[in-house]
């Protein structure tokens, strides 16, 4: 991997120059690394002005009051319970407690979910920021969980639960309720189930669904096919609905547990799937094999070193600035 | 690292604390032994649980191990002069739990012990926090800096519980996720920049 130049943190918050510099100070000394030259210079810095003095101080206490804050520890460490509010609909409204938050209303509540009101009729909207993975667990027992970057937005009533798929990935965990089916739209594709397990992900161009457990339908356009546990569909422009397919469960679901998986895959998916989790956008220079195979298997947290690899081991050369991964063709 | 007030409208040098036995206690009355061991069960009683659990969530099983520095802390606050004039022993107890954490990884503990000393001038080492007048942050403070932390990203997160809480090092951090340190420094200087942000709003 080429790296141009030392990576400037633009778009921050203007903060004093004695400020700044004593927040270097204090992530170098939480760093662990143990370097007498740094030390010296940092007893020098200290003692050249008092504003410097004054500006360490309340940097080390902003840092240690960190773990003053009530409920850090879900903030850090949490898990969100995401909790459909029991209200007449507010467009606005999203249905999405932060951890701690929806922690204490849990407990308040003596419970971990609080049951439907009569006629309710809820707007719901998860999301997730690039990198992340999370689990969110609806007040009907339904667990839906996003990859990376990903958004499923939708309406919860007493007759139906309707959700759509806006970008990335998800996987459904859906409580059976035969009075409410629970339909997934993303773009032309809808999926139809009464109760099951199944995963969801949409890319450019293309959407697949595939089942773990349960059957569902899937629909686009005016095709539809019914899919059971272990088999897999695609759809994408050419063709709305392909052959069903079977696929391997622990390739297809590892995402859940923070790796991505990937046989005989076009580069131009591994990308895609990529640009879930890693902190700079990667792309694909014009001229670059987009319809390469490869087959890789990495943690989500690894993707840069899993990009120096190819550049090392395929004709491909990856090139890193201070705002982007660009994936060239070797000359 | 040790915090003290050091509030814009404190006057005089900030409260350094170098003897945690102070000659005489802040009414001119002796507290009453007994009276003040009933004080400390209750606390323990009221905030032990809890504390422990807390500190689950941060270190799992360990190490370090939630019940030895949920004692620890107890300890500590048990040798405090003015053990009642704590304004949130919840708050004190978890932050000294934390920072006894942080001082079980010796690298972590050797560049807080310097910074201490640089700031104070070598006072004893040993000396962390032991002042129940020590107010980091005031409550709305503390809600500016959470409503910051709630607004950083996930993987800014992680690396702020991984520093500030469990003691990790950088090179221990890589190794945990293949960050680079330079990434993880890189992202943990644009935390303090947006907390110190947060803070000024």
């Amino acid at each position: 991997m080429k790296t141009r130049g030392t990576p400037v943190p633009t778009g921050l918050p203007d903060i004093t120059a004695p400020d700044a510099e004593a927040s270097a100070w204090l992530v170098h000394f939480a760093s662990g690394r143990h370097d007498p030259a740094k030390e010296q210079a940092f007893a020098a810095w200290l003692d050249a002005s008092p504003d410097h003095r004054a500006a360490f101080r309340r940097a080390s206490q902003l840092w240690d009051g960190i773990a003053e804050i009530d409920g850090i520890e879900h903030m850090l460490a949490g898990q969100d319970t995401v909790r459909i509010p029991r209200q007449q609909r507010t467009p606005s409204r999203r249905g999405l407690l932060l951890g701690g938050l929806a922690a204490s209303l849990a407990c308040a509540a003596g419970t971990g979910l609080l049951l439907l009101g009569p006629s309710a009729s809820d707007p719901v909207s998860f999301s997730t920021a690039r990198g992340e993975i999370r689990t969110f667990t609806l007040t009907d027992g339904s667990k839906i969980t996003l990859g990376g970057a990903s958004r499923v937005e939708g309406l919860f009533s007493d007759a139906a639960r309707d959700l759509r798929l806006v970008n990335g990935n998800a996987y459904f965990d859906i409580a059976r309720d035969e009075r409410r089916p629970l339909s997934v739209n993303a773009g032309r594709v809808r999926v139809r189930v009464l109760g099951t397990r199944f995963d969801i992900r949409k890319r450019t161009g293309q959407v697949s669904v595939a089942v773990e457990h349960g059957h569902v339908r899937v629909m686009a356009d005016a095709a539809a096919r019914d899919l059971r546990a272990g088999e897999r569909i695609v759809s994408d422009a050419a063709l709305p609905l392909g052959e069903v397919g079977t696929f391997d469960a622990d390739r297809v679901f590892s995402w859940r547990t923070g790796r991505l998986s990937f046989v005989d895959a076009p580069l131009r998916d591994i990308v895609a799937d990529m640009n879930q989790y890693s902190d700079l956008p990667v792309r694909l220079a014009p001229g670059a094999p987009a319809e390469m195979r490869l087959t890789l298997s990495f943690p989500v947290g690894q993707i840069g070193q899993v990009l120096a690899g190819l550049d090392a081991a395929y004709p491909l050369d990856v090139r890193e600035s201070d705002t982007e991964i660009v994936i060239f063709a070797s000359r | 690292m040790q915090a003290k007030p050091s509030r814009s409208d404190h006057a005089g040098p900030p409260n350094i604390v170098s003897d945690p036995v102070s000659m005489t206690p802040s009414d001119g009355e002796p507290e009453d032994l007994a009276d003040r061991v009933r004080f400390l069960n209750h606390l323990f009683r009221q905030h032990y649980g809890e504390l422990v659990g807390r500190l689950r969530k941060i270190y799992g099983a360990g190490p370090p191990e939630p019940e030895d520095i949920a004692q620890a802390a107890f300890s500590k606050l048990a040798g405090l002069e003015e053990v009642r004039r704590i304004r949130s022993p919840r708050a004190f107890l978890f932050r000294t739990a934390i920072n006894l954490a942080l001082n079980s990884n010796d690298k972590v503990r050797r560049g807080r012990n310097f910074v201490r000393n640089s700031l104070n001038g070598n006072i004893s080492p040993n000396v962390e926090e032991i002042s129940p007048e020590t107010v980091l942050m005031g409550k709305q403070d503390l809600e500016r800096v959470a409503r910051a932390i709630r607004r950083l990203t996930p993987k800014q997160r992680e690396i702020l519980l991984r520093t500030r809480f469990r003691g990790q090092t950088y090179a221990e951090i890589r190794k945990e996720t293949g960050w680079s340190e330079a990434d993880i420094s890189r992202q943990l200087h644009n935390i303090m920049a947006l907390l110190q942000a947060g803070l000024d709003e």
